[in-house]
């Protein structure tokens, strides 16, 4: 019992510092609304590709919005964790009974809850906005898509902060790890318009298969089933980082 | 110190695998309204400025913020050095940096399939290039100067970046906003004119005399930028 | 639960080797050996570098050793670290605690990891900071932080308390105000404390018995007055006097064993030097002197003898000044 309820007051108390924190704000509704207001400005424009038309807005909410919660999501994270390994919160906790599966786990439900609040709402203004995004029981679908969006950008928070010595190296990290997932994922760019061997190996590219599902379920009200191989695919990299941030993200050295 | 710093280097590294990135696009263009717009060659000039000078600006305001957090600003403070100086010298190297990176960026954009004119009037992008670069470092010590800590001076500093990456012509054309917005953004998002005048340029070779307005719009945003950086990144507290 | 024959802390032939950045190694603890008893206040002096903290965070599970042995209330860290962690309560040289908690949500939190624990306000209360119980970590001054650590080093009414340089960097008024908070704990609450200092002052005030530590070895563990009573030397006399006087002179004298001058700098009214004579005997010592100030007719001033401390107990062990 312990255990469990050490677990909860501990997501009781990291909830608690999610919502007193700034930075959580600033990627949770500053910087989402300001790409909202900026893609609405631009909602004339559209992509032509593969013989296909794509709305910019359409394409980019739902493509930044799995994107953006995983990764803004997983930066402030790992800005907040790597400071703890640095500034001595983690070694003191080591002196405690908790184990760093607890203070994992506990993290992770209240930033996972975070994000489903984050896409739900950056589908829905975008929608009011003008995109054409499916808001009924596509929403649904849209839940097992963003816990392991929201698992594997937390994981890499905590591979990242175990394996660097400073928050700066971690952040230079994180930088350099995620701005070619932008690219490379589909969720700024059609794959379609890229060459067909750069297409077909970003799929294995943690996040391209979710961004597709996204934008297949909420875009052409396509089923889950529809993305079996997608979802497969983010499942293996979700518990692969998962195992290896365990490993990682040690209290002390 | 700065060329020693990792930052920079990275930064002209992956400007240019960026744009050699963007090069492997084959079928993507920009519709608006019955019109069609290449994606990459409209990209390729904005991206030749503002890869590199938008991670300028971002160390910048880090450096610079860190520096006034740090208290070095007031070691300098009693010595004979004026920030007006101090901010120069650490800017020329930079800006040299800027115009070399952007000219790297061109040349492999160009190698990938990308569209650049290959006229005489290529070299007014070092100018150019060199104002954008200047105006972006000044801003940085302006946001350094104005905001109460790194963090903030951060975020400050990546709103701005973002306005820039969205509203200066680098990645959307301006023309696509609504109502009277594209007449008014030259003016009032930085860059956004010399960002034009590259563009014209770049793809169809055009004379810098075509783009007399954008220049001079580039001019007074440099002047106004070097004017209150200085007075805003000050040594000491003590105005 | 252990036994109460057990001591509270025991450590035998501790060693810790470091690899060098450069190539070859670092015996941080060489062979260290000690016990700590139920109930006592045990202090662990050296100087930065001596190894105490690496002791420490031996003790308490945090670092592996390279060989030998430790128990705390006779369990072994290595083999049951979490039995030994609900035992034991630590304040680490340099902690920090969540930024966006206050002090009493802090406290709450660390309660609820373990079977039992103290009231937070009780905890708050002791150190002396149930008005913060709101604030932020950040906003405590440094003093109030170091309580702060204490308070949480008790939230689960620990046996054992380990407390690694609690009052380094803190001002005399508040060094004093966090060395009645451990006194209390020990005398009143029956806590057994182990500290490590290189405060001197801090180790012969607090104490039942001190460890002198240097460069990973144990010097010598007894009580400070012990240890002092075992120096050569029984302490000093220092004095002024009107005229400069040649310190062969006074090192000449009898119980006298060494003199040595110190500049007051020009136009003091103390005069121009400070002179400073290691003794063996201070009634023999003082007798020679006030015999000698007489013969030649020097007059002393603010003449004190000064009895020996811990730090030539270090000096005496180590060659070496325990403030470098």
């Amino acid at each position: 019992m312990t255990a469990i309820s050490g677990t909860l007051r501990l997501a009781s108390a990291s909830t608690r510092q999610l919502l007193r924190s700034s930075e959580v704000w600033a990627t949770t509704f500053a910087f989402p609304g300001a790409l909202l207001a900026m893609l609405w400005l631009f909602s004339e424009l559209r992509f032509e590709f593969a013989s296909q038309q794509v709305a910019l807005i359409d394409f980019w909410v739902t493509g930044l919005g799995v994107l953006g919660v995983a990764l803004g999501n997983g930066h402030a994270f790992l800005a907040n964790i790597s400071t703890w390994k640095a500034g001595g919160v983690l070694k003191r906790i080591s002196l405690t009974p908790i184990t760093a599966g607890q203070l994992i786990i506990a993290e992770v439900i209240p930033r996972a809850v975070l994000g489903m609040i984050t896409i739900v709402a950056f589908l829905a203004v975008g929608n009011a906005l003008g995109a054409n995004i499916r808001m009924g029981t596509e929403l649904v679908s849209v839940v097992p898509v963003m816990v392991i969006v929201t698992f594997t950008g937390l994981s890499v928070a905590f591979i990242i902060a175990g394996i660097t010595k400073s928050p700066q190296n971690a952040n230079a990290m994180d930088t350099a790890v995620s701005w070619p997932l932008y690219l490379v994922t589909g969720a700024m760019f059609p794959l379609a318009a890229f060459p067909a061997w750069l297409e077909q190996s970003a799929q294995y590219v943690p996040y391209t298969g979710l961004i597709a599902t996204m934008r297949g379920v909420v875009l052409e009200s396509r089923p889950l089933t529809d993305f079996g191989a997608e979802l497969a695919i983010g499942v293996v990299w979700m518990t692969a980082l998962l195992l290896v941030a365990g490993r990682t993200y040690r209290f002390v050295k | 110190m700065m060329l020693r710093s990792r930052g920079v280097i990275a930064a002209i590294i992956t400007s240019t695998l960026y744009v050699a990135f963007f090069g492997l696009i084959e079928d993507l263009e920009f519709g608006l309204g019955a019109e069609s717009i290449g994606f990459f060659n409209f990209v390729l000039p904005g991206f030749a400025v503002f890869l590199m000078v938008y991670q300028i600006q971002d160390i910048t305001v880090a450096v610079g913020a860190s520096f006034k957090a740090r208290g070095i600003l007031k070691r300098l403070a009693i010595t004979p050095l004026s920030p007006a100086r101090f901010i120069g010298v650490q800017t020329l190297t930079y800006v040299g940096l800027g115009v070399i990176a952007s000219g790297l960026v061109l040349a492999v954009g160009g190698v990938v399939g990308g569209h650049v004119a290959m006229t005489t009037n290529l070299l007014w992008l070092v100018p150019l290039v060199a104002m954008v670069a200047l105006t972006s470092i000044a801003l940085a010590y302006l946001i350094a100067g104005l905001t109460p800590n790194p963090q903030t001076a951060t975020n400050v500093g990546s709103t701005l970046s973002f306005l820039m990456f969205g509203f200066a012509g680098v990645m959307f054309p301006v023309a696509a906003l609504p109502g009277l917005l594209p007449d008014i953004v030259p003016y009032v998002v930085p860059h956004a004119a010399v960002i034009e005048a590259i563009r014209g340029i770049v793809l169809s070779g055009d004379a810098i005399t075509a783009y007399g307005r954008q220049v001079l719009i580039g001019i007074v945003w440099l002047a106004v930028a070097l004017t209150i950086a200085p007075r805003a990144y000050r040594f000491t507290d003590d105005r | 639960m252990s036994s109460t024959n057990e001591p509270a802390v025991e450590v035998r032939d501790l060693v810790k080797v470091y690899p060098r950045p450069g190539g070859g190694t670092l015996r941080a603890l060489d062979g260290v050996s000690f016990r700590v008893e139920n109930g006592e206040f045990f202090g662990l002096l050296g100087p930065n570098g001596a190894g105490k903290t690496t002791a420490l965070e031996i003790i308490e599970g945090i670092r592996k050793p390279t060989s030998g042995e430790v128990r705390v209330l006779g369990v072994d860290p290595r083999k049951d670290l979490d039995r030994v962690k609900r035992m034991i309560g630590v304040q680490l040289q340099a902690a920090s605690y969540f930024s966006l908690l206050t002090i009493a949500e802090i406290l709450d939190l660390f309660g609820s990891f373990y079977p039992t624990r103290r009231a937070t306000t009780e905890l708050l209360e002791t150190v002396g900071l149930l008005d913060k119980a709101d604030s932020y970590v950040r906003h405590l001054s440094g003093g109030q932080q170091r309580r702060f650590s204490v308070a949480a080093a008790l939230v689960n009414d620990p046996q054992v308390i380990f407390l690694d340089e609690p009052t380094t960097g803190l001002d005399p008024q508040m060094r004093h105000s966090l060395w009645e908070l451990l006194r209390r704990l020990n005398r009143d609450e029956g806590k057994t404390v182990v500290l490590t200092t290189h405060y001197m002052e801090e180790a012969e005030l607090l104490a039942d018995r001190v460890a002198i530590i240097d460069l990973g070895r144990i010097g010598s563990i007894d009580t400070p007055r012990a240890l002092i009573a075992g120096l050569d030397g029984q302490g000093h006399i220092e004095f002024t006097t009107n005229i400069a006087v040649d310190t062969s002179e006074l090192a000449a004298l009898d119980g006298v064993t060494d003199a040595a001058a110190r500049s007051n700098g020009g136009g003091s009214s103390l005069g121009p030097d400070t002179y400073q004579l290691t003794i063996t005997d201070p009634s023999v010592a003082v007798t020679s002197l006030l015999g000698w100030s007489q013969g030649r007719g020097i007059e002393m001033r603010g003449l004190e003898v000064v009895p020996g401390t811990l730090e030539d107990v270090f000096l005496q062990l180590t060659g070496r000044e325990l403030r470098e």
